[in-house]
């Protein structure tokens, strides 16, 4: 009995091994009382959840309610409108004195973060995690070769977007633009991230007029994604 | 007292349902959340919504599978599952029918919003009726999946039997609760 107990919550855990998750289905399918049991716990884990939820969200409510009593957003505030404005300025001029398209790859390139695939520990370690795990820890000349292998097994778009952005990384510009190329022309969800990038790299191979192309592009797919600068950029070149 | 906003420690303090931690986590990502999910043109209160779903969906995953993020950090961790209910949400309000196909198969931690039953919704009303004590035991079992002999060392029971007695003594109170309101 105890050991049905221990299957039944490793199972609500997510912590039971392929075995025991067979077992789990083997025994809901032949053995009453467990599946009983399995109900039981069930109806009480979601209904905790639900529970657990509405008293979260009050609680989150209202420490919203207090900081939006407490803070306007920066905009509003004239001050910091025009510091902000000042440091685009001085951050125009800079570019003014030290100018050239590498720098402004320099400039504007970092590194764009996982936001495909949070890397989690006691998850059974598949190869994009340890992809990802490669990239997250700025390996991104192994992580380039994961992505590959894996898209030599699965087209997946966003793994191609991924390996793009692992060559960017480790200075491989050659074998990235043919890929953001691809990639800017196709719909979906790193469009706007590709064309940027895109720009970027063309910046980098001083080919200008298609940096230029490609900034004013993203303005149809998302206005506000890089908007300030984008318009730097475009003033400049 | 100067609170402690260490990644690792803020991690083991959600994972021990530490409520003021998930206050913490929420104030510490909420600009930058809520900058992100503007491109998305959704209007401010719908995301002010998102972000807060997205922090108890975090939290509850910590707290229901005692989760360690292994190189990924809490924050990339939060986005993640940000970014899952922003495409959900657009999904639903049918906007950006093209991301579809690409978001059929991601398997984010993400709890889905369960479709509750009217029994399970009774049920969870009465769990935020009965009594504390009764509350935090079958809390401890049933929600963070705590094994008995856990339970005994996080708690002052004094022992494995303690815990059991006092446990079904709940649940049958519970469920004659239940029977009142059906």
């Amino acid at each position: 009995m105890m050991e049905h107990e221990e299957l039944i919550q490793g199972y609500f855990k997510q912590s039971l091994s392929e075995a025991d998750s067979q077992k789990v289905i083997r025994l809901l399918k032949e053995d009453a009382e467990f599946k009983a049991a399995f109900e039981t716990y069930q109806q009480m884990h979601m209904a905790f959840k639900k529970a657990e939820y509405d008293n979260l969200k009050a609680q989150l409510q209202a420490v919203e309610s207090k900081i939006s009593e407490q803070t306007k957003p920066w905009y509003i505030q004239p001050w910091l409108r025009y510091a902000a404005a000042s440091v685009l300025v001085i951050a125009l001029g800079v570019n003014f004195f030290f100018g050239g398209s590498d720098n402004l790859y320099d400039d504007y390139f970092e590194t764009y973060p996982n936001v495909y695939q949070p890397v989690i520990r006691g998850a059974a370690s598949t190869s994009i995690s340890d992809a990802f795990v490669f990239y997250e820890n700025g390996e991104f000349e192994q992580a380039a070769a994961s992505f590959e292998q894996l898209l030599a097994q699965q087209d997946d778009i966003n793994l191609k977007f991924y390996r793009a952005m692992a060559l960017l990384s480790a200075g491989d510009t050659q074998q990235a633009l043919p890929l953001l190329e691809q990639l800017s022309e196709t719909a979906f969800e790193f469009q706007t991230e590709s064309k940027w990038y895109l720009a970027l790299t063309y910046l980098k191979l001083d080919q200008k007029e298609n940096a230029k192309s490609q900034l004013e592009q993203m303005d149809a797919i998302d206005a506000e994604f890089k908007a300030e600068q984008r318009n730097s950029i475009l003033k400049e070149i | 007292m100067e609170r402690n906003t260490d990644p690792q420690n803020l991690e083991s303090r959600l994972r021990a349902d530490d409520k003021s931690a998930l206050e913490q986590v929420y104030k510490l990502y909420r600009e930058e959340f809520l900058n992100y999910v503007k491109r998305y043109k959704i209007d401010d209160a719908q995301a002010m919504d998102i972000y807060q779903d997205t922090i108890i969906a975090m939290h509850q995953n910590f707290v229901t599978k005692q989760l360690q993020l292994q190189q990924s950090s809490l924050k990339t961790y939060l986005f993640g599952i940000g970014k899952n209910k922003v495409f959900r949400y657009l999904k639903l309000s049918d906007r950006h029918l093209r991301w579809e196909a690409d978001f059929e198969d991601q398997e984010l931690e993400s709890p889905e919003e369960p479709g509750l039953s009217p029994q399970q919704k009774l049920l969870a009303r009465k769990l935020n009726q009965i009594s504390e004590r009764c509350r935090e035991v079958l809390l401890l079992f049933y929600f963070r999946n705590l094994t008995i002999s856990e339970i005994v060392e996080q708690t002052h029971y004094k022992d494995v039997n303690t815990v059991k007695s006092h446990k079904s003594r709940c649940m049958k109170n519970l469920k004659t609760l239940m029977g009142v309101d059906q």
